[in-house]
Order: structure tokens, then sequence, then C-alpha cells
């Protein structure tokens, strides 16, 4: 038997081991039964809520970090990231530049920024920055700190892009210019269409991270999911001695990060789906 | 040049025929001499290079199709772009210059679901679509498995016996004798032989072409 005859063995052997209801449709079953999971562990808290089967202690916990900390982390993130997708656009842009006062900075800019740590950063911009202006207060600092992971995302959203532009071929722009195209329209009609497919399973990746990142922000007091846990922890802690509940606390924010990321990358799934050509493949999902 | 005319440019690898063309359409300036289109001379600072460019096609050796259009929109593309048509109209056209390479049905296909015949076809569409003084093509079956080679060099053909100007870097010496009006040796960036195919590739009086031709013939 040729090593190619085993491998398809092998290969459809562990195919037939894939329950039929997930083979049939990979994607959407996977999200509905995480989804679901989610929501039936959510239901049980609720349940649990209104029989008065949990502790009330637990409740006023646990309340803190699903309301006040949930909104923030999104908020954080759905500020950071269209900011460091656009910064990221546009020195991915200037990287890819064959003007050398274009990419020379932009390849400063990212080799220093991935070099240093996201919360240093974070630090530095909550602490120093805001005396450079009057009247410093904790609000602008933290949308200095804010703007410091947006920067910090930026340098690696910067490579994705640069590659994604690299990876178009040559022969293709050469084309477009023999047409008669500008270098603008070739840009908007050849480069940016195929940029856009091929770099948007790594920028999901990106945002997945940076929504976790995020929690940086708790270093600088911001009220986000980490803060919030921090404190419900300490609390059950010093208060109450029960050590169960700050497992509690720590899962019940584990599971808000893996929704909302789960949520983002399903979208960008969805979108890299329905925008899907073939040949210009990425990895699936 | 003349309308009509088909030239034919042979010679080794590295001989200056795919610059030659390049500095026809200006992707490439070229260092000395100058280039007329319809009278007018093109590498001059007064002349756009999009304006020169749009009436001078062109095929390339590895087709280089827009990856992520179908067949008809990388026909359409430079129509709609460059020359502003709606797009009823510019589909209209590349629909009937698709047929006209024998891919009418392929319209809807991508670049990858489409053998390296038919993305050579599709670029000769996109080439033409234009409706250019003159077509470039640049080797257009090197890259090609032989099973192809055919339908491509029919297609070629095709047009050339419909009237269309065009200069064919090309070592196809059959295709030469059968179509080229005018054949064109070129080593090391100078012309060195150049006349009718049966001059050329039958008598050649230089001794680069002679074994050139020789080996091709082998």
């Amino acid at each position: 038997m040729g090593m190619d005859a085993r491998r398809n063995r092998a290969a459809s052997g562990r195919k037939a081991r894939i329950p039929r209801w997930i083979s049939a449709h990979p994607r959407s079953s996977r999200a509905i039964f995480a989804i679901s999971t989610i929501l039936i562990l959510f239901g049980i808290l609720g349940v649990a809520r209104v029989t008065g089967s949990i502790d009330p202690r637990l409740w006023n916990l646990l309340e803190l970090p699903l309301v006040e900390g949930t909104k923030n982390t999104m908020i954080f993130s759905i500020t950071i990231i269209p900011l460091g997708l656009l910064m990221g656009f546009a020195v991915g842009w200037a990287r890819f530049s064959r003007h050398p006062y274009l990419s020379w900075p932009a390849t400063v800019y990212v080799d220093f920024v991935r070099g240093v740590p996201p919360l240093i950063m974070v630090m530095f911009a909550f602490f120093w920055l805001p005396t450079l202006f009057k009247g410093e207060t904790f609000q602008l600092g933290l949308a200095f700190a804010v703007f410091a992971l947006a920067v910090h995302t930026s340098a690696y959203q910067a490579e994705i892009f640069r590659a994604g532009f690299q990876s178009i071929s040559r022969g293709q722009i050469e084309a477009g210019e023999a047409m008669g195209l500008t270098y603008l329209q070739i840009m908007r009609n050849i480069i940016l269409p195929q940029t856009f497919r091929v770099t948007l399973p790594a920028l999901g990746n990106e945002f997945a991270l940076i929504i976790k990142d995020s929690s940086l922000l708790a270093a600088v007091g911001a009220a986000e999911l980490v803060y919030w846990g921090r404190n419900s922890a300490q609390f059950a802690l010093t208060n109450y001695g029960i050590i169960e509940w700050v497992m509690i606390t720590w899962v019940i924010i584990a599971l808000v990060y893996f929704v909302i990321t789960y949520l983002v990358t399903q979208t960008v799934a969805a979108v890299e789906h329905s925008f899907r050509v073939p040949g210009l493949g990425s990895v699936a999902f | 040049m003349a309308k009509g005319d088909v030239l034919v440019v042979a010679g080794p690898s590295g001989s200056g025929k795919s610059t030659l063309l390049r500095c026809i359409n200006l992707l490439i300036s070229p260092d000395s001499g100058d280039i007329y289109l319809d009278g007018v001379k093109v590498n001059a600072p007064n002349i756009r290079p999009e304006w020169v460019r749009q009436q001078v096609g062109m095929v390339f050796q590895q087709f280089n199709l827009f990856a992520h259009l179908t067949a008809l929109n990388n026909v359409t593309l430079g129509l709609r772009r460059a020359l502003k048509m709606s797009r009823p109209e510019a589909e209209k056209k590349g629909r009937e210059l698709l047929t006209r390479v024998g891919l009418g049905h392929k319209a809807d296909a991508y670049p990858a679901e489409l053998s390296g015949g038919q993305q050579q076809r599709v670029a000769i569409a996109r080439a033409v679509a234009m409706d250019p003084k003159v077509v470039l093509f640049d080797e257009p079956t090197s890259a090609l498995d032989p099973e192809f080679i055919k339908e491509v060099l029919d297609t070629i053909t095709q047009l050339a016996r419909d009237g269309m100007t065009m200069i064919v870097v090309s070592h196809e010496m059959s295709f030469a004798r059968n179509v080229a009006s005018r054949v064109v040796f070129m080593d090391d960036g100078v012309v060195l032989e150049e006349g009718t195919p049966e001059q050329v590739l039958v008598h050649p009086t230089h001794e680069r072409t002679k074994t050139f031709v020789d080996k091709i013939l082998e």
C-alpha cells in the first residue's frame, strides 16, 4: 500500500468519527453549541438567583463584575479595535511603500512598539502623558491608556496589512498599470479588495488578543472585568473567607471574556465567509 | 509598424525583448530612443503614461489576472475604471469578447477555477477590450502546459486575422512563420536581424540567429 493510500485512509477514518451534525454544518453548529452552553450556564445562574438558591452575598459579589465590568470591557474593546485598525492600516501601508521617508519611520514604529510590554505603555500613558496637559484627570489618563493599547495592537496589525499588501503579485499591479489605471485606482480596485480578504483571519486573531489585553487597563484602575473581579475576590476572602467564591468569580469573568471574544471572531469569520473567492483563500476558522 | 502588422520578436532570454515591450507602454522609461504611437511621441514629459497605456494592450507570460474578480470583471475593470464606461455597457462588451475567445460560458468563473489556457484567453480578452491601437504579447505561451498552447495561439492568430496590430515576443516558430508580417531577432538589447519570417527564420544571415533558430527547431 502506497503512502498516499494510507494517508487517505487515515484521513477518512478521522473524518468518520466527527458527528454528522458537526460535519454537515461545521461553523454554524459549533457556534450554536458554544453559545447555547454559555447561555445555559448563565441561565442556571439566573434561575438560582430567582429561586434564592444562590447565597445573596455571592450574587452581590458577581453583580458589579457582570454588569459594570462587562459594559466597560466592551466599551474599551470597541474603542481600541477600530482605532488600532485605522492606525495599523496606515502604518502597514507606509511600510509597504517604496518611499523610504514613509517606510523607514513605519518600520521603526513597528519595531519599537512590538518590543515594549503593553503594560508599561499603559502605565506610561496613564501617569505621564496627562502631566503634559492642564487639568489632568483620571479620565484623561484613561483615554491615553486606551490609546496606548490601540498603539500596541496597531503595530501587529501593521505587519498583518504589510503581509497582505505584499501577497498581491507584482504581476497583477503591472497588469493594472498596463491597462492605464492610476495608482489610486490600482489600490482601490486591485490591492485593497485582495488585502482585505487575505488579512481577515489574522485580523480576527489580533482582535481576540486585544480584547483580553484590555484587562491591562485594570492596572491603572479602569473599572473593567478584571478590576471588578479582583475587587470581588478580595472582598470574598477578607469578609467571608470562602475561597470557592473567589474561584466562581474568576470562572464567570473568564466566561464573559470568552463570549465577547467568540462573538467578535465569529463575526469576522462570517464576513470572511461572505466575501470568499475561490483561490484567494486563507485558512478557514 | 503599420496598422494590422504582426511583429514577432525572438531572441535568447535576457536579450531585452520584455524590456522592449515594457518601454512601449512606459512601464519602463527608455534610456535612449523615442517611441511613437500614431505619430505622437509618447515618452515625452507632457504625456500621461495612463493615456498611452489605455491605447496599448498587454498580455503577460504569467496571465496576471486579478484573482478576486470573475473572468467578466477582469475584462470590464479597465473599461469601467479607465474608460469610465457604464457597467451594463462594459458587461455587454465583456461578454462579447469572452465569447470571441471561446469563454462565454466562463464569464462568472474566478481565475483559480480556470485552466492556464483559459486564463490566458481571458487575459487576451481583457487586453483587447480597451480597443487598443496595438497589443503587446510577452511570451504568452511560455508558462502554459503544452496541451493549452494551441488554444492560446489559435486565439492570437484569429485576432491577427481580424486585423489587430500586435507585437508578440515568442519562441513559437511555426506561429511566427504563419502569422507574422515581420520577425525581429534580438540579442543583448540590440536588433540583430529583421525581415519577413522567411528571411529571418529560414535564411538567417547572422551567425547568432542561425544557431538560435537551429536550437529552437531541434
